[in-house]
């Protein structure tokens, strides 16, 4: 390398310098890397969150599948069993607990980033041509101002990108929370269900055959022959109440209770109404006493501003 | 959380608010950001402006007229500290911009006001001796130098012109003696009378007073003028009665005087415009025969109307001027700077109390005043509480000072340097006049200027662009007012504005004018110096409103989380309570009703188990066999 070009490289360095033109190439490295970074650490957020969505959808389609097995089945038998004591209404149309969708990495933000990218990143043509006909001095200023913006710009990037992960990790906090929600819920799904099957069904043929018993012993006493005794398919069960029968009265009842819980369970998105829930007056009200807080701390800082003689100086 | 038992929906509630409560945060964080940033980047020229030049006001008026300037501090500057003073924003407002424009304003005082100037101008009125003290007729000097000076201007062809007017001398020959004698009706007299010619005893060296009357009987100091004008204006006086100044002859005022009256004469410093002016009053004065003005007229001096032309009174002050230029070179060349140093020093000696009282009321009384704040501000404080409150206080004000004070000894050093140069010049200022007056202050003002940007230039903590930047500031500003003060002088002259009126003026105009050009060099910011303090509040904006949004964002994540694992926790109990309520349940003796009734609470299911069993049992059915 010659003097010459030595000189060069020192003399334009030194413009560079003067110019702010060093600086900015800076700002728009940092700015190339942050948005890099960013990006990767967007995808690993987004992975976790769509796991966490993963195993959500996974408790969601085993509970559907109880639904329409074990309820359905429980409520079908149970229904013939109460229609012999009184109004069975329908169990109604199913309807599913609705899945999650999986969140995929929003293209849009990262393609305005990237075409404000190339419009500050200057090329070293047109660097040359604007230092040369705008003078250095004048190039100061202009690259000046650019970079102030830059620097507004990169700040402001920070802080989107900062709350874009803090969303993120929310999000897949309030996932897992919905999980275990979905988990509480099966967990009582399954009681009810066992309960179902394993004491209230082996007892429907007993209760049944009490009560036609009720019927014959009626007709004995009554005096009627009971050759043209029919089965009665429907019972007076109130009338048991306060008599020594009483417990077969309460049978029936709590087997209708679990029928009305088991067919909400069947034919009602409970779980996906639950988690649908959107933000009530009240927490309105929570978050706008919050606003003002930080409103309040806003305006103290201003003023602390103005009054040490900071601001536009 | 209310005393009910918690349900799904309280888990989802704190789940949407944390959500909300995230962005919402996120909202302001950014709004907090745009705000202040902006605040950064508006530059402000006219608040700036008008807020630094009324403090600067404030601070120059009470500094002037009460004679503060030997605190060094200004009201304004001890108000914004006492104000706005707590150990976290200690901001030191003796450096930077401000202290520029302080020390800048500082280097003038007001004649009337300033205790120093007053003695300086005491002591110099007595301390004038008259210059001639030996009888004119045989002072060989005097007449030989009138002689020379008459050759001098002699043409060629032996004619004689009025310097004031350009007129040509009429000649007439008389017999002188039994000898036929040339005299022309054009005199050569002293510009600066011989009479009047004093000299400063305690300044001027003994030896030079041969070169001190030398130079008033040098050609700088005679003019040939019409003989009738030089009769007529005869011995006059500049004095001072009862704060005016009055033309009188030297015979009236001696006799006033000796009657008692209080005259000052201030003819030894009066400028070149009052000594023409009382000159040219005795032009004008009227005679009882009238003719003296009538002569002046055909000679040329006065106009129709009887007053002096003003080509006339340009020329005699230009002459008056030239005369005391020579003389105040003479007397540069022959003061005896060993005293006037000695008097400077006295002088700052006697202002050392008043500069020390400023670095410490500066110093000590904001954390004292801090201190009472916020002891006072607590209404809960016991006896005891405040004997160890006023303890802990006492040393944390003890702890502070003794931090300062390098930095008072050096601000004692500095201001008494100050004000010793200061002094020095101001008392050399007291000997000299004209345009040499002009240029004495012009060299006080670079000297003090000078040893400002020795401390900027000798500041470790600045770097070398900080110090370019207020060296270029300081030097500025110095020049600028220079030239403002002379202009100040040919408005006063132009406008004929009354003195008293002159001085505000000048302070307002001066601390507008300073204050515009700092804020002009601030905003071409020629080494970077506020771009780079700029970036750097940039930077600490955000980084502030960065990390109190990741503070705040954390806080809002682990409590919500907190409070989600608590009802998470009551659900899982409430649950397996359920769960284990069912599973031992005896369904011909036990109602499960209850039970049931929990799990519907518990999710929202939204179901009337009453209304839904007596529908069940419809009363057509009730009665039936």
């Amino acid at each position: 390398m010659g003097w010459f070009d030595r000189f060069a490289d020192w003399a334009a360095d030194k413009v560079q310098s003067f110019t702010g033109e060093k600086e900015r190439r800076r700002l728009v490295a940092e700015l190339k890397d942050h948005v890099a970074e960013f990006k990767e650490n967007v995808e690993n957020a987004l992975a976790i969150l769509n796991r966490r969505i993963q195993g959500f959808n996974d408790r969601i389609r085993e509970l559907n599948r109880l639904r329409q097995g074990d309820v359905f089945r429980n409520i079908a038998v149970l229904s013939v069993f109460l229609g012999k004591f009184g109004e069975v209404k329908d169990a109604g149309d199913y309807a599913g607990e609705r899945e999650k969708p999986m969140q995929a990495l929003p293209e849009r933000p990262f393609e305005t980033r990237e075409t404000y990218i190339s419009d500050v990143d200057w090329s070293s043509d047109e660097v040359f041509v604007n230092t040369f006909f705008r003078t250095p001095l004048g190039m100061k200023f202009k690259t000046r101002k650019q970079n102030l913006s830059m620097r507004e710009r990169l700040h402001e990037f920070k802080l989107e990108a900062e709350h874009t992960l803090k969303e993120l990790e929310t999000r897949a906090f309030a996932v897992e929370t919905d999980q275990n929600i979905c988990a509480l819920y099966i967990e009582c799904i399954k009681y009810i269900s066992r309960f179902i099957e394993e004491v209230i069904l082996p007892e429907l043929e007993l209760v049944e055959a009490f009560f036609q018993a009720l019927a014959i012993k009626d007709r004995v006493i009554a005096g009627h022959p009971l050759q043209h005794a029919a089965f009665r398919n429907r019972n007076p069960i109130w009338v048991l109440r306060d008599t020594p029968y009483e417990k077969h009265y309460l049978f029936v009842k709590n087997a209708f209770l679990f029928y009305v819980l088991s067919c909400k369970i069947y034919n009602t998105p409970v779980l996906t109404r639950l988690l649908d829930h959107q933000t009530t007056n009240e927490d309105l009200t929570a978050m706008e006493r919050q606003k003002e807080a930080i409103r309040l701390q806003g305006e103290h800082v201003r003023r602390q501003l103005i009054m040490s003689g900071q601001v536009a100086l | 959380m209310s005393d009910r038992p918690s349900a799904v929906p309280d888990l989802v509630r704190i789940r949407n608010r944390l959500l909300l409560q995230q962005k919402e945060l996120y909202v302001s964080a950014v709004q907090e950001l745009n705000m202040k940033t902006r605040e950064l980047l508006t530059n402000d020229f006219g608040t700036t402006l008008v807020r630094n030049s009324a403090r600067d006001l404030a601070g120059e008026v009470v500094r002037r007229f009460f004679d503060m300037g030997d605190t060094y501090i200004t009201v304004d500057q001890m108000y914004d500290r006492i104000v706005n003073f707590s150990y976290e924003n200690d901001r030191d407002l003796l450096e930077g911009d401000e202290a520029i424009r302080k020390s800048f304003y500082n280097m003038n005082d007001s004649a009337e006001y300033s205790s120093t100037l007053q003695r300086i101008s005491e002591q110099s009125r007595k301390a004038q001796k008259q210059l001639f003290m030996e009888n004119r007729s045989q002072d060989k000097l005097d007449a030989r130098s009138k002689r020379q000076y008459r050759e001098s201007r002699m043409q060629p062809d032996g004619k004689l012109y009025d310097e004031l007017t350009g007129r040509e001398g009429s000649v007439v020959t008389v017999i002188r003696n039994g000898k036929p004698v040339v005299t022309s009706d054009l005199h050569a007299d002293h510009i600066q009378a011989r009479e009047s010619a004093k000299y400063n005893s305690r300044y001027i060296r003994e030896d030079r007073l041969d070169e001190l009357k030398l130079s008033y009987n040098s050609e700088d100091n005679f003019l040939l003028m019409h003989a009738s004008a030089n009769t007529s204006k005869s011995d006059v006086r500049v004095c001072v009665i009862d704060g005016k100044v009055v033309n009188l002859q030297s015979k009236e005022m001696k006799s006033r005087m000796e009657k008692g009256e209080n005259i000052t004469d201030i003819t030894h410093k009066a400028t070149p415009s009052q000594l023409a002016d009382a000159i040219i009053e005795q032009w004008e004065k009227e005679t009882r025969s009238g003719d003296k003005k009538r002569v002046l007229q055909e000679k040329g001096y006065l106009d129709e109307d009887g007053k002096v032309k003003p080509s006339v009174r340009k020329e005699l002050e230009a002459r008056i001027r030239r005369s005391q230029n020579r003389e105040s070179m003479t007397i540069l060349k022959s003061t005896k700077y060993g005293t006037v140093a000695q008097d400077a020093a006295k002088e700052t000696a006697r202002s050392v109390h008043k500069i020390m009282a400023g670095q410490i009321i500066y110093y000590v009384l904001p954390p004292l005043v801090f201190e009472t704040r916020e002891i006072l501000r607590r209404k809960d404080l016991t006896w005891e509480g405040f004997l160890t409150e006023l303890k802990r206080a006492g040393a944390r004000v003890v702890h502070y000072v003794k931090g300062k004070l390098g930095k008072m000894a050096g601000g004692v050093f500095q201001h008494s340097l100050n004000k010793f140069l200061k002094t020095f010049f101001d008392i050399i200022l007291e000997l000299v006049k004209a345009t040499v007056k002009k240029l004495v202050k012009l060299v006080k003002q670079l000297v003090l200027s000078f040893v400002n940007c020795v401390k900027i230039i000798a500041d470790k903590n600045a770097t070398a662009a900080q110090k370019a930047d207020a060296v270029t500031k300081t030097l500025s500003v110095t020049v600028t007012a220079f030239v403002l003060e002379l202009l100040f002088e040919d408005l006063e002259k132009q406008l004929q504005i009354p003195g008293m009126l002159m001085e505000p003026l000048q302070i307002i105009v001066t601390v507008l004018v300073t204050n515009v050009i700092m804020l002009v060099l601030q905003k071409a910011d020629l080494f970077d110096v506020q771009y780079g303090l700029l970036v750097a509040n940039m930077e600490k904006v955000f980084d502030d409103v960065h990390s109190h949004y990741v503070q705040e964002s954390e806080r809002l994540m682990r409590e919500g989380t907190a409070d989600m694992d608590a009802i998470m926790a009551e659900l899982e109990e409430e649950v397996r309570d359920i769960g284990e309520s069912i599973a031992w349940a005896d369904p011909y003796r036990d109602d499960l009703l209850p039970s049931v009734e929990r799990i519907n609470k518990l999710f929202h299911m939204g179901i009337d188990f009453e209304s839904e069993w007596k529908t069940f049992l419809q009363p057509a059915w009730r009665g039936l066999p």
